[in-house]
């Protein structure tokens, strides 16, 4: 029975290491949608404006990698 | 080098007979940041007098060149007589104008005869003629399409008409005569029947056989383009003559132009002038004196203290490799004077985190030889694409220390980034500890300098000290790390102690600002998991190509495309994400330590702007 148990345990870090990816990757997407549409705005009106909107649409890429190092870290443990 | 160049203000003053050889020297020098004079007791300085002239030449010149696509971008400065150009440009401009005239009577004529042509073929199909349609106080004529000729039920309205029908393409094409008296009732109808009208007036001056007018009207149009082809050759001809003359006028009119405006930024008295200009405090002493040779001596130059609030031109300063990363700095923002200028932390680092993460020799090479292509196809952007060569550099070198080519690990040399995924990460947050704590001590100087220790360390230290409490109290209460007791309490006391200070010296904002610097130390983890992404990519590529080419010798053309799609792709991949990754690694977690950037660009009077992508 420990095997099995071993077994659906690992399958449970598994599936926690692929929520955390996911869920911070949608995350992500949602944010930069929004963020990416004022952005090319701003860079119509002004093209100086590349660099800061650059900066505001690569924010929120933390998340999604925020969600890897957890998958790492559960992987770790299987 | 961190620093931009240090500037100094001059006040010069001196008799207006001086002005125009002051402000010729002035564009020579290519030095003075001009600071223009707001009206106040003082009146503005009036142009030169010969701006007027200048600019109505230089007005005129320019009309000429953009008519004959002359560029004076690459012109040499010349030195022309004022008399003699204003000559020659006016017998220019008459022949261009005579050229360019011609050109559009004619062009019109060529245009009105293909409008003709167009209703004339509709005629010759309904076989009736332009004379059929001039105007007539007794009957009414139309020509035009409509969807369904059924609709039209003349009849009804009265037997006095004709109507001439044909069909081309899905519509029918209608002339229809008609008695006026009935016009109203049948306009109404062919209204019901969407009728789109031909425009048969200009066509009401021609007699005759709508077909021997047709073939007539070709024969003048071919003229009419023999015609055109001859007066833009001689255009072409005129430009080619004079390009040269013309693009160098231009070019030493504009000068001029706007040596004579200049006086407009200058303050001025009944029989003096006045100006204040920045320059770099290397070249004051050189600029003072070249300044009163040119015045005769008559001049009086001062320097003047820099005020603290004053927005002060930035120069750069930097060696040439550093120069090219000024980009990055430009496409955030110009440093503030007094501010540190990043250039040449960028210009080390993002070599470092790029090669980190995209680390293959192959895919290395490859963006070496793409960037070096770019660079010499396209000059403007050399700044960005000698950053790029150098974190392509940096990618060959981890390439070499990872022992990967194109996916493919070679040999065990350091790290194998496929499995120790642990140690990559260590380094990863590591670099992002060294990385974020520099930003805090540059922070920490620049607020020293500014607003002196108590400040500096509150809004600054203060983190310092937040990231050893933290590491030792809420570490050993995570129990991810085991200390003594003594050093846990030396834990809790630096943590709160670095929370009050943070609370004195940037507010509650910083106290919630708190968890930031542990997003920011762990956002370093990209390092990581960017490269790790390109990794496992190209192992999927070349898995899928080892795949197909163990299934036979019918495979091997597709294992090369996969190898070729594949790899390309990533490739792609390789050059967009880590790149933008490692310059947001600056922009967000370490300059929003020490950098607000927003200065003023020094443009000195005379020299021409540079061109560049920002």
């Amino acid at each position: 029975m420990a095997g099995v148990e071993l077994a659906i345990g690992n399958g449970l870090l598994g599936v926690g290491a692929g929520l955390a990816l996911g869920l911070g990757a949608i995350g992500t997407g949602l944010a930069q949608q929004q963020i990416i549409a004022a952005v090319f705005g701003a860079i119509v009106e002004d093209p100086k404006q590349f660099g800061k909107g650059l900066f505001f649409i690569l924010l929120p890429e933390t998340l999604v990698i925020f969600g890897l190092v957890i998958a790492i870290m559960l992987m770790g443990r299987m | 080098m961190l620093k931009p160049e240090r500037m100094s203000k001059l006040f010069v003053v001196g008799p207006k007979s001086t002005l125009p050889k002051i402000v010729s020297r002035l564009h020579e020098l290519k030095i003075a940041h001009l600071i223009e004079h707001k009206k106040d007791e003082f009146d503005l300085c009036t142009p030169l007098e010969n701006f007027e002239k200048l600019s109505s030449l230089l007005l005129q010149v320019r009309s000429i060149t953009t008519h004959l696509n002359i560029s004076s971008d690459q012109a040499k400065a010349n030195i022309f007589k004022f008399k003699d150009l204003e000559k020659e440009i006016a017998k220019i401009k008459e022949r261009v104008n005579k050229a360019i005239d011609e050109i559009k009577k004619t062009e019109d004529e060529i245009s009105l005869i293909s409008e003709q042509k167009k209703a004339l073929k509709l005629m010759v199909l309904l076989n009736v003629h332009p004379e059929d349609f001039q105007k007539s106080n007794y009957i009414k004529s139309y020509l035009g399409y409509v969807d369904d000729p059924n609709i039209i039920k003349l009849e009804k309205i009265t037997d006095r008409f004709e109507i001439y029908a044909a069909a081309e393409d899905k519509k029918t094409l209608i002339a229809v005569f008609i008695d006026s008296n009935f016009a109203t009732k049948f306009e109404k109808i062919l209204a019901e029947s969407s009728f789109s009208d031909v425009d048969t007036s200009i066509t009401s001056s021609l007699k005759g056989d709508a077909k021997d007018l047709f073939e007539k009207l070709l024969e003048k149009d071919e003229k009419l383009q023999v015609k055109l082809r001859t007066y833009q050759d001689k255009l072409k001809k005129i430009a080619e003559k004079h390009a040269h003359f013309l693009a160098e006028a231009e070019k030493f009119l504009s000068v001029e132009a706007e040596k004579a405006q200049i006086p407009l930024s200058f303050g001025s008295t009944r029989e003096a002038f006045f100006l204040r200009c920045y320059l770099p405090k290397n070249d004051m002493e050189k600029t003072k004196e070249e300044l009163m040779k040119s015045g005769n001596n008559k001049l009086y130059i001062v320097e003047e203290p820099l005020g603290e609030e004053e927005d002060i031109p930035v120069k750069l300063n930097n060696s040439k490799y550093i120069q090219n990363s000024e980009f990055f700095t430009k496409l955030f923002a110009l440093p503030k004077y007094g501010e540190f200028d990043p250039s040449v932390l960028i210009a080390y680092t993002f070599p470092l985190f790029y090669g980190f993460m995209l680390g293959d020799v192959i895919y290395g090479l490859v963006t070496f030889a793409l960037f070096y292509y770019l660079k010499k196809k396209f000059p403007v952007g050399k700044q960005f694409f000698n950053m790029m060569l150098a974190a392509s550099m940096g990618a060959i070198i981890f390439g070499f220390l990872y022992g990967e080519f194109a996916g493919l690990e070679l040999y065990h040399f350091w790290i194998e980034r496929t499995h120790d995924f642990s140690t990559l990460m260590m380094i990863s947050i590591l670099a992002g500890i060294v990385h974020v704590n520099f930003g805090l001590i540059l922070g920490f100087i620049l607020e020293y300098n500014h607003h002196g220790l108590m400040k500096a360390a509150n809004s600054k230290l203060s983190w310092i000290i937040l990231q050893i409490g933290g590491v030792l109290f809420l570490g050993s209460l995570l129990k991810m790390l085991t200390v003594s007791k003594p050093l846990f309490y030396a834990g809790v006391f630096l943590f709160v102690l670095a929370v009050l200070m943070l609370l004195k010296g940037e507010g509650f904002i910083g106290v919630m600002e708190i968890p930031s610097i542990l997003t920011h130390i762990m956002s370093y983890a990209r390092l990581m998991a960017v490269g790790l992404a390109s990794v496992f990519i190209a192992v999927m590529v070349n898995d899928l190509i080892t795949f197909l080419f163990h299934k036979g010798i019918l495979f091997w053309p597709l294992a090369l495309i996969s190898l070729l799609i594949g790899h390309t792709f990533n490739i792609a991949l390789g050059i967009l994400s880590p790149s933008l990754h490692s310059i947001r690694l600056h922009y967000v977690e370490f300059f929003s330590k020490f950098y607000q950037g927003g200065g003023k660009d020094y443009e000195p009077f005379g020299a021409e702007k540079q061109k560049s992508l920002i």
